[in-house]
């Protein structure tokens, strides 16, 4: 299941983040360009979209284990290690709210409120009993946000 | 099986790898929706198409499926070298395109959909009746008339559904899942390997009741490498296991098969090179092992332990083990051996320990060139049949002359009574 920042609708914003100079190959850490908000979460993934790449490796997902803003503006911990090394100012990259494989009936993230957000919420499951894929939009306030995922039966797949 | 398809997010586009050419409507949305729950990087696009179709229309004809690619989504076949142009075809429903054409187009391919206003899916109706036909020809002990599934150690895998043998899970753990307990589901093994046999190194631990797992015979070897488990351990009620090779780890003491539940039927196996015993019986009633090889045993070939009672243990050919049968253990009573062939066993052929009640060792065994003795009875009301053919004519002559003649005068013999009619005889003629 994942959750999503949006620019409108069901457009996830995937330019959350440009590419700061020095993301090479093989580093740990990808610095941004931009301040990162205060309502992203300590621990996650980053999506990294290499923009000069028109082909199905364009996205590459991460997982990070810490993210500052003291000095450059960096996720840190990264794993694996960067692929490949990114492009400044061209290359883009996004962070969600949650980006995981539930193991619980419900997940949840803690972030410190910075400004509603609106946010795109998945679930998908293929398996023994799998669902349709579902989806919602909604908005992220300072009261935080909370909705469940209609799992439907999909009758079709085996 | 068809090759995975593979996945271009940024361009939209699905590609059926060379050399197939030709896709299954239900192939295809299978691996659309296997593809959409993965995290990297399908959840953070849009779901790929939708899917419609399936409702029963009654006596076995369905509503055929429709498949529906959503945001530009198309489907291509691989590109070809050529010069050749290679037919494809999209097969089992109707594919359609949110965008209007569902294909892209791809070098030296080219590509026919059969579509239909009103596609169908005909398959054979209810085969209940056949099931239960099928498995009234096997016997009363055998009942596979639950579902059915199928493990391919070779080419299987696990997230399948197992229904099918292009759809057979690898491992038997995760078949045994798919299973419903008492339902009387069958796992069939394939032995699918190139080289004709396929080796399996995963131990079976069957907990599901009136479970069977069948096997194609000798091709299908269950080999394992961990010292610390039983290749098979039954802990449930009327499995039958059938049709296996099985030998243990070359090292540790481990069993063949350990049996703990009533009712199950262990037929035609070839168990061989085993550490500890063949077969390892335990509290266990009306249980029947038949038809199975059982050589090679460090331990016995067959052993029973407290409370086994009413085993049926016929038609197996029984070798070089310690002992060939071992019927042990308190509250074991009422065994039956039987048509066996049991020979060059180092210790006894069977051997029936002290506290065996009422055990049967009858009807035409072969009981043979056991090392310390073919039977040993130390149980109680045990009855053990003289094996047809154990004398020869002369053997049978020699015992006759041979006999001390005190066995012949005593009153009631032939001998004393022909002697008695014979003076008799005498007697009256001088008269």
């Amino acid at each position: 299941m994942a959750v999503f920042r949006t620019t409108s609708g069901t457009t996830i914003n995937k330019a959350m983040f440009t590419s700061a100079s020095g993301n090479t190959s093989g580093n740990s850490a990808f610095t941004v360009n931009e301040t990162i908000p205060s309502d992203t979460p300590s621990t996650g993934s980053i999506r990294i979209v290499d923009t000069s790449d028109t082909g199905s490796t364009r996205e590459t997902r991460y997982t990070y284990t810490g993210w500052t803003n003291s000095g450059s503006s960096q996720f840190t911990g990264l794993s694996p290690t960067l692929d490949r090394t990114y492009t400044a100012t061209d290359d883009t990259a996004y962070v969600p709210y949650i980006d995981t494989e539930a193991d619980a009936t419900s997940e949840a993230v803690t972030v410190i409120y910075s400004t509603d957000r609106n946010i795109l919420v998945r679930v998908r499951r293929k398996a023994a009993t799998a669902i349709l894929p579902f989806e919602t939009t909604g908005t992220f306030s300072s009261t935080g946000y909370s909705t469940s995922a209609i799992r439907t039966t999909d009758t079709i797949v085996t | 099986m068809p090759s995975p398809l593979t996945f271009d997010f940024y361009n939209s586009i699905i590609e059926v790898p060379s050399p197939d050419t030709s896709v299954d409507l239900q192939y295809l949305i299978n691996q659309i929706r296997d593809t959409e729950d993965e995290l990297n990087p399908a959840m953070s696009y849009s779901k790929i198409a939708d899917a419609f179709g399936k409702q029963s229309l009654g006596g076995g004809t369905f509503v055929g499926l429709t498949v529906q690619l959503l945001n530009n989504w198309k489907l291509r076949f691989q590109a070809r070298n050529g010069p050749d142009t290679i037919a494809c075809i999209v097969t089992g429903g109707n594919l359609v395109a949110e965008s209007g054409n569902p294909i892209s187009p791809s070098a030296y391919t080219q590509i026919t959909i059969a579509q239909s206003s009103s596609p169908t899916i005909a398959t054979p109706d209810d085969n209940t009746n056949i099931k239960y036909l099928i498995e009234s020809l096997r016997g009363s002990e055998a009942s596979g008339i639950g579902n059915i599934f199928y493990w391919d150690p070779v080419n299987g895998n696990d997230s399948n559904t197992g229904t099918l043998p292009s759809k057979a899970v690898a491992t038997f753990a995760q078949a045994q899942i798919l299973t419903t307990d008492s339902n009387f589901d069958v796992i069939y093994c394939l032995s699918s390997h190139p080289s004709g046999i396929t080796t399996v190194t995963e131990t079976l631990s069957i907990t599901k009741n009136t479970l069977k797992v069948r096997g194609p015979g000798h091709t299908f070897q269950l080999k394992p490498t961990a010292t610390s488990n039983d290749t098979i351990s039954v802990g449930a009620h009327s499995v039958e296991i059938s049709g296996i090779y099985i030998e243990t780890a070359v090292t540790g003491s481990a069993n063949a098969i350990s049996v703990t539940g009533n009712r199950n039927l262990i037929k035609d196996c070839w168990i061989t090179n085993v550490r500890g015993q063949g077969i390892n019986m335990i509290s266990s009633a009306f249980s029947k092992i038949t038809g199975c090889v059982i050589e090679n045993c460090d331990g016995n070939g067959i052993k029973t332990n407290n409370s086994v009672i009413q085993l049926n243990i016929s038609k197996n050919i029984i070798s070089n083990n310690a002992d060939g049968i071992l019927l042990s253990g308190t509250g074991t009573s009422d065994n039956l051996v039987e048509n066996n062939l049991i020979y060059k066993n180092s210790a006894y052929g069977v051997a029936i320990g002290s506290g065996v009640v009422n055990t049967n060792v009858r009807g035409a065994n072969t009981i043979v060139n056991n090392t310390t003795g073919n039977t040993q009875d130390l149980g109680t009301d045990t009855y053990i049949e003289t094996q047809a053919g154990g004398a020869s004519a002369s053997e049978i002559a020699d015992a006759v002359w041979d006999e001390v003649i005190s066995g012949h005068t005593t009153a009631g013999s032939m001998g004393k009574t022909l002697k008695d009619a014979k003076a008799k005889a005498t007697l009256a003629s001088l008269k």
